[in-house]
């Protein structure tokens, strides 16, 4: 167990900093979205969100591509220094292979719920210290955006099972794929066809409530991607 | 190396720990509708009137949607500025986008066309003598071929739909094909001497001579300016001589003279039947016809410059009362009516400076009276709506409602497009207490219910 999680230890140090690093640029860039649509703009939280002009998709956006490429640039244990260690603990490749997808999975999840925090601290502040502060009729508004927002909706789905479940699956391929990045670099073979995975996160993850059709694609489609990647991974060759 | 591991772990636990605190931080703010009653200066031209006390016992149940997806209905009981509401919370798919938020309503639509009322075949001689590529165009005056128009009809039942067009060969089903034959027996409208279409023979350098005619502006295609109301598997309506598009239409051919007719069209597939209930004077206006819920249908109509309703018992399809309201301007005031279990309430706007409201009670044997004629300054006149110049009823999408219990009439309106309503009081010496009530739902794309937003009722 112990060798295990001083694997799962040395693939973290590569990159949790970094990833931490990201997040506090996402929390400092909707910081200042948030502060520039309400505080001088005064465009309302409903637009704001409602909208999509507001920017914050693109800012989870550009943190969700800098956060794929850390994972892709820093999951590979056997280069540099932490590889000589690797070695040593005698641990299969397959097993550093689904460490590393439970620590992508892990980082994905982290971003996920930063995301929802920091939507949810400035949706309790402005209804705290903003222009209806104490209004007895903003309180269930919040709740509202939550469905009204594409972007806000995607990340909290709330009785929407099916999306639930899509960003679960989301989340389980974009890990998958970038563990399997690694694995392609290692061997000098192209990865270009894993970006399928994330360009399609990106193109598709706002979704509207109701979006049934598309859940069920997004989670047969990744689900397909899923069942390939881990074939190519564990089974077409016999060893990594 | 342990750091990271636990700065790892901690920070995926706290963000999923972030999830689920923040779905079930607001989870719960489902069904906490809040409703307030909006005091003088919050919302710019409306005042609030009176004491809010007078609205204890009143409950206004308040329905709203986010497309049909996510469904509130929230009671609310009056009596103070911050009144208690309760809502009932469900979430449904699938989610309805429509550019038309009104449902479809129970309707009636009868076009009088020049369609077909010709075989093309008497336009052939138009064709004659032609040389490939050459046309020939002629007036003709359509008197000189046909007596009648055609009629052009949609009948939308709760449920079922009947509709057919003077070119259709075939109808659905029986019920549609006896339909049809009842209104072209029925509905006889004398084509004019004016009345002509452009009639034209080519002759085609591939196919050949053609022949045929194409509506023109002088053709008197209209729809008839049609009021209806629909009790189960009845409908009862009515036309205007007078419409937009048309005046003093000759009904002088009609088999069963110019009136209001039931239309009945058993659900069992049996024969439909049509019958004229109410036979009208040439003169009158048709200002709408609805059913009151105690089994009556009620025309309300302008004959000889009063404001008259005709009261039909709908179980012996016979006239039962007729009464004279008022005098009703020839300046085309605005009106609105309500009916509501045994009561009738007429508003009419005669000037700019006054408004009128007109309660009728039914007494025990059913029969309305007059209960108040109320003559009210016109910044009193709260929640009341009136119709838009073309006499349509409502100058809004959601009509008012009403409740009335004894002493105090209550009237409601839903915002169109907001989930805010306005209520008014009236009693016998005028408006008591009016008051805008916001509520929490009052965000875009939420919107009252297209049916029913809003009904009052009194304990």
């Amino acid at each position: 167990m112990k060798k295990y999680l001083s694997v799962f230890a040395l693939i973290a140090q590569n990159s949790i900093y970094r990833i931490f690093g990201l997040l506090l640029l996402l929390a400092a860039a909707d910081g200042v979205l948030a502060w520039y649509w309400l505080a001088v703009k005064h465009y309302g939280i409903q637009n704001m969100f409602h909208s999509g002009n507001a920017r914050f998709g693109l800012v989870l956006a550009i943190v969700f591509v800098l956060m794929a490429a850390v994972q892709i640039r820093c999951g590979d244990i056997y280069s540099g220094t932490s590889g000589y260690t690797v070695r040593r603990l005698a641990i299969s490749e397959k097993a550093v292979l689904l460490l590393q997808i439970l620590y992508n999975m892990l980082c994905w999840i982290i971003l996920w719920g930063v995301q929802v925090l920091i939507i949810f601290v400035i949706c309790k502040l402005y209804y705290r210290f903003g222009e209806y502060a104490g209004d007895p009729l903003s309180e269930q508004q919040m709740f509202l955006l939550f469905y009204i927002s594409p972007l806000l909706h995607s990340l909290l789905p709330m009785e929407e099972t099916l999306a639930w479940i899509a960003n679960l699956v989301m989340i389980a391929e974009l890990s998958i794929s970038s563990a399997y990045w690694t694995v392609r670099r290692r061997e000098k073979s192209s990865a270009a066809d894993l970006l399928i995975g994330y360009w399609t996160v990106v193109l598709i993850f706002r979704r509207e409530l109701g979006s049934y059709i598309l859940n069920v694609i997004i989670i047969g489609g990744f689900l397909i991607i899923i069942a390939i990647d881990c074939w190519r991974m564990f089974f077409r060759k016999k060893e990594v | 190396m342990r750091k990271t591991l636990v700065f790892t772990l901690l920070l995926a636990l706290l963000s999923a720990g972030c999830i689920g605190y923040v779905a079930a931080d607001i989870y719960p703010l489902r069904n906490q509708v809040a409703v307030q009653e909006m005091t003088e200066g919050a919302y710019s031209g409306y005042g609030n009137v009176g004491d809010v006390s007078a609205t204890a016992g009143l409950t206004a149940t308040l329905k709203a949607d986010y497309y049909k997806a996510m469904n509130w209905k929230t009671e609310i009981q009056f009596g103070s500025v911050l009144p208690n509401a309760e809502t009932g919370y469900h979430l449904q798919f699938p989610v309805k986008k429509t550019t038309n938020y009104l449902r479809e309503r129970n309707d009636i639509d009868i076009r009088i066309t020049v369609e077909d009322v010709v075989d093309n075949s008497v336009f052939a001689y138009l064709a004659e003598g032609l040389e490939p590529g050459q046309t020939r165009t002629e007036k003709v005056y359509l008197k000189d071929f046909a007596e009648y128009y055609n009629t052009d009809v949609d009948i939308l039942f709760p449920d079922v739909t009947y509709t057919w067009r003077p070119s259709d060969t075939t109808v659905d089903n029986k019920t549609e094909e006896a339909l049809k034959q009842l209104f072209d027996t029925n509905f006889l409208f004398p084509l004019g001497d004016n009345v002509s279409v452009d009639a034209h023979g080519d002759c085609h350098v591939q196919y050949g001579p053609g022949y045929g005619y194409g509506i023109n502006t002088s053709s008197d295609t209209f729809g008839l300016n049609i009021e209806e109301t629909f009790l189960n598997d009845r409908v009862y309506f009515t036309f205007n001589r007078k419409g937009e598009s048309y005046r003093d239409l000759d009904v002088s051919h009609l088999p069963l003279g110019y009136g209001i007719y039931c239309l009945t069209v058993p659900e069992d597939g049996s024969q439909p039947e049509l019958i004229n209930v109410c036979s009208l004077d040439l003169g009158v206006k048709i200002l709408k016809l609805t059913a009151d819920g105690s089994g009556n249908i009620l025309a309300y109509m302008v004959e000889n410059g009063f404001f008259t309703i005709t009261v039909i018992d709908s179980s012996t399809n016979s006239v039962t009362q007729c009464l004279q309201l008022t005098e009703f301007p020839s300046n085309s005031p605005s009106w609105a009516t309500y009916e509501e279990g045994g009561v009738i309430a007429v508003t009419l706007a005669h000037k700019i400076e006054t408004r009128q409201i007109i309660l009728l009670t039914a007494d025990e044997n059913g029969r309305y009276e007059l209960h108040w004629n109320l003559i009210i300054p016109s910044e009193d006149s709260r929640a009341l709506t009136y119709s838009d110049e073309t006499n349509k009823e409502y100058s809004y999408d959601h009509a008012p409602v009403m409740a009335w219990n004894g002493q105090y009439l209550a009237f409601g309106l839903s915002e169109d497009h907001w989930v805010n309503f306005d209520l008014a009081l009236y009693d016998k010496n005028g408006l008591a207490y009016s008051g805008r009530y916001n509520t929490s739902l009052n965000i875009w794309t939420v919107q009252p219910d297209g049916d029913l937003p809003l009904t009052l009722e009194w304990e």
